[in-house]
């Protein structure tokens, strides 16, 4: 079993002793029953040799007593004789009992094994899915942690957990989430999550994610058991998506008010033409042989009312054009409706398109990016627009309508876009949203596409509305914000939104 | 329309959709001593009533809806003679081109200024004036000539192609001493102070002179 350099020298020893036993039974006169003494030779036999060795040794140790008395005496019933049975009796026992033993040893030796292969199994996993598991009690915080958790929060696997230790790693401005996870602990609730992020040493930010339940309740001091996971890359490719995201959203962005230029050009120039005539007419005013006054600061009004429209234009083509984060802010959607249709109306009625807006009112806010939920109208209607110029080209046209509007259904708010123009089939209905579907023979493919990637980044849905009768209705819906204590307040008041 | 027009006096109208831009027209043609009546919408010029004075029309290109060129055309289906000076933004040149070919007077690029736009409009009210004051003579004329016996305007006719008095006694069948009283009568009547002055105003009216007398020599 054992090849070790002393398992031959004992093995040896065994031996000698076996041979010593036996010269003494076979050729000394004792009158004792010296062959039980083959008693110490089978229990040493266990620690040299396997579970077949000590067999074959119970079985020569029994075979040399027989052979002793054979050769020492010739009466069968005799005292010798009884010593001799006695003897046999006690090395079969001997190697029964050690057999028994031996098995449990090496059952209790496979298990250790087995369970030592386990841990190492797990504590790989653990490395591999960056995921540690943890104990805690609550109140009070004694911990234990496997060694990926040591790995996670930067420290030595024979670092014993603190929840001073913990609280030093975990990112300042998460400190807060991180009591509150406490003190939901110390109340014993039966789950408890977390996600924040820990700050090491060096200042590398690792964001991780904590779930724990209550695995034992020992009269008011809570015993939970926990997973940590270090999620620190799925977030990274979360942002990047994002932040692609965005990027894309922006270009598009920009395309679209290309698109718009000479209408936009006319907002801004409109203004200005007024600026400049009332100024000349401010002048005039003044300048006559009795100067009107009146008149002269009518038109100095106005020329004040109209920088402030031309600097309202501006600001939202600048807002439009912006390149930055994505923000969630509470919204009123029939605000933002009502400044978008300002700035695609002038596009529009070129083209001969009468826009209507039916909002509903006392809609609750939405949580959202204005200038991406923005960029969603003006994409929705600028195909509106596509659609109905696709349909007919003549100049001379009947007059063309698209209706924007506004409902509350359930806990959303749905903004729908419908138009006059020539509908969509069913196949084109389902892969509209797809990136690069085109009906248009010099789309891109990608308005719609960045539409639903925006409203799902909202945690809305947008869809081709199937009606009967001409024209298509694409309708998208935007969860409404959590209601703070405030809306709740005017919920019970009445107040309107 | 409003009540204020001094009849007689040239109106500017202003059909722009834009409220503060119509503002400021009025203000600024109003400061140099015009009239003006200013309008949201072609339709809202439609239901205003013309003024009896020399007028034209300040109108945008793109108007919310219907554009500045349907206007035109609507004008021109209603037999409305305005004299029209097109405003216009940037990248309108196409539609700035239609306009012009489509008989505007003038165009002015936004923001435009002032003198450009004081000249096209005394220009287009110029043109107004001219036109009422040729289509008040003609009506002059045609009420003048309505005053004529049958007899009078068969000699008026034929003398302005140039017959001598003989000649037209012989052809309408009457002695030469009638046919001068006729043709006196018809002088005094038309107001024609020479001879030439009667052959103008025959011309003027479209009487076929040259029908009645087949081509002998030039007319005056």
């Amino acid at each position: 079993m054992f090849q070790s350099p002393g398992s031959n020298l004992r093995a040896a020893g065994v031996v000698l002793l076996t041979l010593a036993i036996f010269a003494v039974d076979a050729f000394t006169a004792l009158d004792i029953a010296i062959a039980v003494l083959y008693v110490v030779v089978v229990l040493c036999a266990t620690s040299v040799w396997s579970r077949r060795g000590v067999l074959l040794t119970g079985v020569a140790c029994a075979t040399l007593t027989v052979g002793a008395f054979a050769l020492t005496h010739h009466d069968v019933v005799s005292s010798p004789m009884a010593r001799c049975l006695v003897s046999v009796a006690a090395i079969a026992i001997t190697t029964v009992l050690a057999l028994a033993g031996m098995a449990a040893t090496d059952a209790l030796r496979q298990r250790s094994e087995s369970l030592r292969l386990s841990e190492a199994f797990l504590a790989s996993t653990q490395r591999i899915s960056r995921t540690s598991s943890f104990r805690f009690q609550a109140p009070g915080g004694a911990m234990h942690w496997s060694e990926e958790a040591a790995r996670i929060y930067g420290v030595g696997l024979d670092v014993t957990p603190t929840p001073a230790l913990v609280r030093e790693r975990t990112h300042p401005d998460d400190l807060a989430l991180l009591d509150d996870v406490i003190a939901r602990a110390d109340r014993g609730e039966a789950a408890i999550e977390l996600r924040h992020r820990l700050r090491m040493p060096d200042g590398a930010v690792k964001h991780v994610h904590m779930i724990a339940r209550l695995a034992a309740d020992h009269d008011g001091r809570f015993e939970y058991l926990g997973a940590l996971m270090d999620v620190s890359a799925a977030h990274e490719a979360a942002e990047t998506l994002h932040r692609t995201q965005a990027q894309l959203a922006h270009a598009t962005r920009v395309t679209t008010l290309g698109e718009l230029a000479a209408s936009i050009a006319h907002e801004v120039n409109q203004p200005l033409a007024a600026v400049a005539t009332n100024g000349n007419a401010c002048l005039r005013w003044l300048n006559r042989p009795e100067p009107d006054l009146l008149e002269a600061r009518l038109a100095l009004d106005r020329i004040l009312a109209d920088t402030c429209r031309a600097s309202e234009v501006i600001k939202r083509i600048r807002a439009l054009a912006r390149k930055g984060e994505a923000q969630r802010l509470p919204l009123d959607v029939n605000l933002l409706l009502r400044d978008t249709a300002a700035l695609v109306q002038r596009e529009l009625s070129n083209h001969r398109i009468v826009l209507e807006l039916h909002l509903a009112p006392g809609l609750p806010p939405v949580e959202g990016d204005a200038v991406q939920l923005q960029q969603v109208v003006i994409n929705l209607l600028m195909n509106a627009m596509q659609a109905i110029d696709g349909a007919a080209a003549d100049w001379l046209r009947r007059q063309q309508r698209i209706v924007l509007s506004t409902r509350l259904d359930g806990g959303q708010v749905e903004i729908e876009v419908a138009d006059s123009g020539p509908g969509l089939s069913e196949l084109q209905a389902g892969r509209l949203f797809e990136a690069f579907y085109t009906t248009k023979a010099d789309g891109m493919g990608m308005g719609l596409a960045i539409c639903r990637s925006i409203v799902e980044a909202h945690g809305g849905s947008i869809r081709a509305v199937a009606h009967a009768g001409p024209g298509a209705t694409l309708a998208f819906a935007l969860p409404c914000a959590a209601p703070t204590a405030k809306d709740a307040a005017d919920a019970v008041t009445g107040a309107p939104a | 329309m409003s009540a204020n027009v001094h009849q007689g006096e040239p109106v500017v109208f202003i059909v722009d959709d834009d409220a503060s831009l119509r503002a400021a027209l009025a203000s600024l043609l109003g400061s140099c001593g015009f009239q003006t009546v200013a309008c949201a919408s072609g339709a809202e010029f439609l239901a205003s009533a013309l003024p009896d004075g020399p007028c034209c029309l300040l109108l945008d290109v793109r108007l919310q809806g219907a554009s500045g060129l349907d206007f035109q055309a609507e004008l021109g289906r209603r037999r409305i003679d305005l004299p029209i000076v097109f405003m216009t933004g940037h990248g309108d040149i196409p539609m700035t081109v239609r306009a012009m070919k489509a008989g505007a007077v003038d165009f002015l690029a936004k923001p435009f200024r002032e003198q450009d736009l004081l000249d096209a409009v005394a220009a287009a009210l110029a043109r107004d004036g001219e036109r009422r004051a040729s289509a008040r003579a003609a009506d002059e004329l045609a009420a003048r000539y309505a005053g004529l016996t049958p007899r009078e305007r068969e000699i008026m006719g034929l003398a302005a192609s140039g017959l001598m008095n003989k000649q037209i006694a012989g052809h309408v069948g009457t002695s030469e001493i009638t046919v001068k009283i006729h043709r006196a009568n018809a002088m005094r009547k038309m107001q024609a102070k020479t001879f030439a002055d009667l052959v103008r105003m025959a011309e003027a009216l479209g009487l076929d002179v040259a029908q009645a007398r087949p081509g002998s020599y030039t007319r005056v």
